[in-house]
């Protein structure tokens, strides 16, 4: 290894100093900025709502909880149940669909070395739908509405999988195309079940697809969160390592890291996360898309910091995002239609402004 | 410092490489000379094992590359690919910095050391002004210098470029041969194709001509790059001339036809 050590000297004839020209100091200031900005807008979103209840009722209410104090204590049943039962785990849920849409927005994008690349891609949300759909209508057969859109959005992302591995490699263009195959295979499927449908069901389906969190409670985010939670750190970690990644294959290679090992891992992350989000709350759009751009704009491309940046945006996003869904109007409006009303404007705003430097 | 040996290789029932065989001492800048298509990315691929051989022997520093993991390869060999355009506007430094990929420790990212070994490479190649603009708004030649210091700061034995000065104006190509032969001379090892023939003549200490999936000749430049070998692939089209201690390879009816020019 001769050559190694004069290589090494090398470098050390003109050795730096260290200097603050890595310095990640402004990077890690603008994550904790973003985690303040979830902290007030979770504080903000659990006072709102269509049933007026004071600031310190809501939070007595909280830290009662909390600490376990006696339900004696608490002044109002009523108030309680709307705080604790029904707007807590909503907010938590809300902000764990955030993290997860846009953590595997970002991971998709950067194994897919696309920047319009979204969550969706490989038609975990055409599965899923087809999943609920069948639920749906033919529920005596589906234990649960949430599962088999699990089971078939997952189940998407294997056949496309599937379909586009040859020889042992997945090339990003057939994975690509693969998942559009399956989108609109998904798709009529749900036509199908659509118009055989009676009308309830009809409106359910609708309702599923245009995805929301009216039905929140304690058990679907004490399934969900820990689920999401976990993936997303994993995903982190794996930060560096999808920058690799985003050079190409072959440059990964070069530079030790396996393109098929690692893609497999970050995608199953992405798709674990991206589903059980799907099947608990139907598909909401944009987010995915939109919330990896932003951060890219603010703190650059380095996912080391867009992975953690995305999902807490994302987070605080859906969460103002729901929050106008459930007090605007007198009935809710679902929260898929807000997204989508901001996230298009966002995205022309986008490609006016800074077109080139984005996509490009 | 690599040995192949009886290299075969085909896609399907395509033969691309046939019997390949030839070496490079340690700190020697090898040219891989030849005409497009003729397999010199192929074998390139197989060095690198990103494509796997099927008959033949590749050995890297005495070890058989068949018994290396990736991440073991990335530590013995690095690769300058064709400059190209990533996606993500990532700046020149985090680039270069990547190339510390294979000797990180922890999970999550660089040290000192890395940093460190990063900046001195973006020093070596004179990159330092550049280092904080995204590197997918660089000219052509500029992408190609910070793929380099990548490679440079991954500190292998080894170092293979993918026609390193394709896309380059003139003196960012003879740039490019001139900090190739300085690290070769800090004693790294580098095999680098090249479509040039004064280029590999001028500053290769080896030269490997390929031609039709095979070699054709190896060995020092003014031995390889000469009138027969250059006729035998290009068909009459090059004339050799030397220019004092320079060899030129000039197309034929400029080394003739003088006479007809003045016309």
């Amino acid at each position: 290894m001769a050559g190694y050590l004069k290589d090494a000297s090398l470098l050390e004839d003109i050795a730096c100093e260290e200097s603050n020209e890595f310095s990640i100091h402004g990077k890690l200031m603008i994550l904790l900025a973003l985690f303040v900005l979830l902290v007030l807008t979770s504080s903000a979103a659990v006072v709102f709502g269509a049933y007026k209840i004071s600031i310190t009722d809501v939070y007595s209410i909280i830290l009662s909880h909390l600490l376990h104090l006696s339900e004696a204590q608490n002044m109002d049943s009523l108030k309680d149940i709307i705080v604790w039962d029904l707007r807590l785990p909503r907010v938590l849920l809300a902000i764990t669909v955030g993290f997860a849409l846009s953590a595997a927005g970002a991971t998709f994008q950067g194994c897919f070395r696309n920047p319009l690349v979204e969550p969706y891609i490989l038609g975990i949300s055409s599965g899923a739908a087809f999943g609920a759909a069948m639920g749906i209508v033919f529920h005596q057969f589906f234990f649960s509405i949430q599962l088999s859109a699990f089971l078939f959005g997952s189940l998407a992302v294997i056949l496309a999988y599937g379909i586009a591995r040859v020889n042992k490699e997945t090339p990003t263009v057939t994975l690509i195309l693969a998942g559009v195959i399956l989108g609109s295979l998904f798709s009529a499927a749900v036509s199908i079940l659509k118009y055989i449908s009676n009308d309830s069901a009809l409106r359910e389906i609708v309702f599923w697809l245009m995805g929301g969190f009216y039905f929140a409670s304690w058990s679907d985010v004490a399934l969900v969160t820990p689920v999401v939670m976990l993936s997303f750190l994993a995903m982190w970690s794996l930060g560096w390592k999808l920058n690799i990644l985003s050079m190409g294959d072959d440059e990964a290679r070069g530079l030790g890291v396996n393109p098929e090992k690692y893609k497999l891992i970050l995608i199953g992350l992405a798709t674990l996360m991206t589903s059980i989000a799907v099947s608990t709350v139907g598909i909401i759009a944009w987010v995915g898309l939109m919330m990896p751009h932003a951060t890219r704009m603010i703190l650059g491309p380095d996912h080391r910091f867009v992975i953690p940046a995305s999902a807490m945006l994302g987070g605080s996003y859906l969460l103002i995002c729901d929050t106008m869904a459930r007090t605007l109007t007198s009935s809710e409006i679902p929260v898929g239609i807000i997204t989508s009303l901001l996230g298009a404007p966002y995205l022309v705003y986008l490609l006016r402004t800074r077109g080139k430097s984005v996509f490009e | 410092m690599l040995h192949v040996k009886d290299l075969q290789f085909q896609y399907g029932m395509q033969p691309v490489l046939k019997d390949i065989s030839f070496q490079v001492g340690q700190g020697q800048l090898c040219g891989l000379f030849g005409p497009n298509g003729c397999g010199k990315t192929t074998l390139f691929k197989c060095c690198l094992k990103f494509l796997k051989n099927q008959g033949g022997q590749i050995r890297v520093d005495g070890q058989d590359i068949k018994d290396l993991r990736i991440e073991e390869m990335a530590k013995l060999v690095a690769y300058v690919p064709q400059e190209h355009k990533p996606p993500f506007p990532y700046l020149v430094k985090d680039v270069v910095l990547m190339g510390r990929t294979p000797r990180l420790r922890s999970l999550f990212g660089t040290n000192k050391e890395d940093r460190q070994k990063a900046l001195g490479a973006l020093k070596l190649l004179g990159l330092q002004e550049i280092a904080d603009k995204p590197y997918n708004q660089l000219s052509g030649g500029q992408r190609q210098l910070v793929l380099i210091a990548r490679a440079v700061a991954q500190e292998t034995p080894l170092m293979f470029l993918d026609e390193p000065t394709s896309a380059l104006d003139f003196s960012n190509q003879i740039r490019i041969w001139r900090i190739m032969k300085q690290i070769a001379e800090s004693g790294v090892t580098i095999l680098a194709c090249s479509h040039d023939p004064n280029h590999v003549s001028w500053y290769c200490d080896r030269v490997v001509v390929m031609n039709h999936n095979h070699i054709l000749r190896e060995g020092p430049p003014q031995e390889v790059i000469t009138e027969p070998v250059l006729d035998e692939i290009y068909r009459n089209v090059c004339a050799v001339r030397n220019l004092d201690e320079a060899r030129m390879v000039l197309p034929k009816e400029v080394a003739h036809g003088n006479g007809e020019r003045k016309k």
